[in-house]
């Protein structure tokens, strides 16, 4: 499908753009305004339906690493490592510490190397050829002609990433490498030592993103004010000592202000803290902060946030001296003890992460444990409910499976990253729409852009959080205020 | 001018092998090789579930000849092949590419002059299973379109450099 420059449609009422570009999946925008043309509401459809929770009933949980590891190409690892520990806890087993070591070192790789798209190939557009540049020039091909070494650097970091994945799973995409009890083969010296010997370019590489964020960034002020910018609560893991976290720990969730509301909860438990709406225009569901609503209040009241920019704002250290330096520089990003709240930051939120996985990964390449050849528990199942959660690049992801007696699933409940940041995503969506369109009464190509790029911060993924395949073809409607459909372009 | 090192064959299948004829494009790459091979024709084979941008720079690192796509797709009742056209606007870049994109970052941001070509094949049932042992007539018809896309490999005007 040719992604072209978004269909804008307008009424007097209804501004629709379709389809979001650089993102993964599909959805769309639609602005309502009120005869006074000022913003009512913005919201994100997402176009998508899938049904990964309904179609895998029936099947043995052993299947479902390598099942829900394609649900989406992007994250595979993700829904590999939940599923695998979904299945831990159906065995009752603790994988050997060898495996959790890799395990680790898988998750860190695929953290490298979708947060190096994203940062380099998606956003890159926006943050060096500029919100206001021509569309027909704001997108890969203007980056490469403008920008040649940049994208080349987005490559190789993800490549980094990848390799990584190849070399631990036997291939870097749903590699059925993560199973029930452990990992289905150890790591050879020789593999270890490929891997070491390519993290000195991939430090390299971050720090030219680091030094091309800081460039930016501030040439970008207008970006940073004015919008963007609102409280929610933050959920993740977070490690023993509050330590950032990314494959075990316990779930912490923290307000604007980093005010501590739940902590060390174990991440089975997660249904206790968390609920699920759901809106007719979406495929998206809603989930909220449960104790964040109080009686007759909306759910949108428990807007939470996950991710890279919630992650740095919950954990108390990063835990490697890099990540923990461009961490400081982070919460000097807010008041002094205040959390992180402007979304621009998830950019760099993102950079610090794949610095801290760098570090982790040559961290663990020199632990003994992890060439040991004991990688898997065995077991059969000893339960009949069991969790798996683990942080994806996009967020906190839950797999949620009750089985019978002969681990054939009955129920089955995916919690997905992107899912999770929907209610802040549309409020987003909102906040940038009144921003330009209320105060400065510009409806302009780089307004839509600024709508598109917000949503790009949360970096979400469509496919995923719907658990979606589809190819549904691409129609723009221009609906006014009484909902009637004006005009219809489908494509 | 063409050089006097022999012309590499890049051919990538996409699919999912896990989802019947969704393995249909690795298995017809998998059959062109085996008439490449045959026929004495350097050749790679990539398998893969979906084009990765790191794979552009293993193109031209592999000073590739020519880079052959193979997909299976609902919308063709036979077998088709078409050029890889980039001078109009690729597919995009998220965090999976399309054949557009890989030979534009092949052709743009590594310069290097290798044409792409998309081999499509017929796929009409995506269910959990593997691809059929028992091909269609479709995928017996590798060893024909191996010559065709040898042809159009050695009447492209390449320079190489030695």
């Amino acid at each position: 499908m040719n992604m072209t420059v978004p269909t804008v449609v307008q009424t007097s009422r209804t501004i629709v753009i379709e389809p979001i570009t650089r993102i993964e999946g599909h959805a769309k925008v639609t602005i309502r305004l009120d005869a006074a043309g000022r913003v009512v509401e913005a919201r994100f459809h997402v176009t998508e339906f899938r049904g990964f929770e309904q179609f895998c009933v029936g099947r043995s949980f052993w299947e479902m690493p390598g099942i829900t590891a394609r649900i989406c190409g992007i994250c595979p690892v993700s829904h590999l490592l939940a599923s695998a520990k979904a299945g831990d806890a159906l065995l009752g087993v603790s994988p050997p510490p060898a495996a959790h070591r890799l395990r680790r070192l898988m998750n860190w790789a695929q953290i490298v190397q979708s947060h190096a798209l994203s940062f380099f190939h998606l956003s890159g557009p926006d943050l060096l050829l500029g919100m206001e540049s021509d569309p027909a020039q704001r997108n890969l091909m203007g980056l490469i002609d403008r920008y040649p070494d940049v994208a080349k650097a987005g490559i190789r970091l993800r490549r980094f990433g990848q390799e990584i994945i190849r070399l631990l799973g036997g291939q870097s995409i749903h590699p059925a490498w993560s199973v029930p009890g452990g990992v289905r083969e150890p790591l050879t010296p020789e593999k270890s030592a490929i891997i070491a010997a390519m993290l000195p370019e991939a430090q390299q590489l971050v720090e030219m993103a680091m030094d091309l964020w800081s460039e930016r960034a501030a040439l970008l002020r207008e970006e940073l004010a004015g919008y963007d910018d609102y409280p929610t609560y933050f959920l993740g893991l977070v490690g023993p000592d509050g330590e950032l976290e990314h494959y075990d720990g316990t779930l912490r969730v923290i307000d604007s202000h980093r005010k501590i509301l739940v902590d060390n909860l174990a991440p089975e438990r997660y249904e206790s803290i968390l609920a699920e709406a759901t809106e007719p225009w979406s495929y998206l569901k809603f989930p909220y902060f449960r104790p964040g609503v109080k009686e007759g209040e909306p759910y949108r009241n428990g807007a939470y946030r996950v991710g890279p920019l919630a992650r740095l704002n919950l954990c108390d250290r990063a835990g490697t001296p890099k990540a923990d330096a461009a961490l400081r520089d982070f919460r000097a990003l807010a008041p002094a003890g205040q959390a992180v709240t402007h979304n621009f930051h998830y950019h760099f939120a993102r950079l610090i992460e794949i610095q801290y996985a760098i570090e982790k990964i040559a961290e663990t390449l020199e632990h003994p444990e992890l060439l040991d050849g004991n990688v898997r528990a065995r077991a059969d199942v000893n339960r009949r409910h069991g969790v798996g959660v683990s942080e994806a690049p996009r967020g906190t992801l839950f797999h949620d499976y009750q089985v019978d007696a002969n681990g054939l699933l009955t129920q089955i409940n995916l919690v997905i990253a992107t899912g999770q940041n929907n209610l802040a995503l549309n409020r987003t969506v909102t906040e940038i729409a009144a921003h330009y369109i209320d105060r400065h009464q510009r409806l302009d190509e780089g307004v839509l852009n600024r709508i598109e790029h917000g949503i790009r911060q949360f970096d979400p993924c469509l496919s995923c959080s719907t658990h979606a395949i589809g190819h549904m073809g691409m129609v723009v409607e221009v609906v006014d205020a009484a909902g009637a459909v004006v005009e219809r372009v489908g494509r | 001018m063409r050089g006097s090192r022999p012309l590499l064959l890049f051919v990538i299948g996409i699919g999912n092998p896990l989802r019947g004829e969704d393995g249909g494009g690795i298995a017809f790459a998998r059959a062109l090789g085996e008439s490449f091979s045959r026929r004495g024709v350097l050749f790679y084979l990539q398998v893969t579930q979906q084009l990765l941008p790191e794979l552009a720079e293993a193109i031209a690192i592999a000073e590739a000849g020519s880079v052959i796509f193979v997909d299976a797709a609902v919308h063709t009742a036979r077998v088709e092949l078409q050029p890889v056209l980039t001078e109009q606007q690729p597919g995009g870049l998220s965090h999976h590419a399309s054949a557009e994109t890989i030979m534009m970052l092949v052709n743009r941001l590594y310069e290097w002059p290798a044409p792409g070509w998309l081999v499509t094949v017929p796929a009409a049932s995506f269910e959990h299973g593997n691809v059929p042992r028992n091909l269609p007539a479709t995928y017996q018809q590798a060893d024909h379109w191996a010559g065709v896309l040898l042809q159009l490999a050695s009447q492209r005007d390449i320079h190489l450099p030695q």
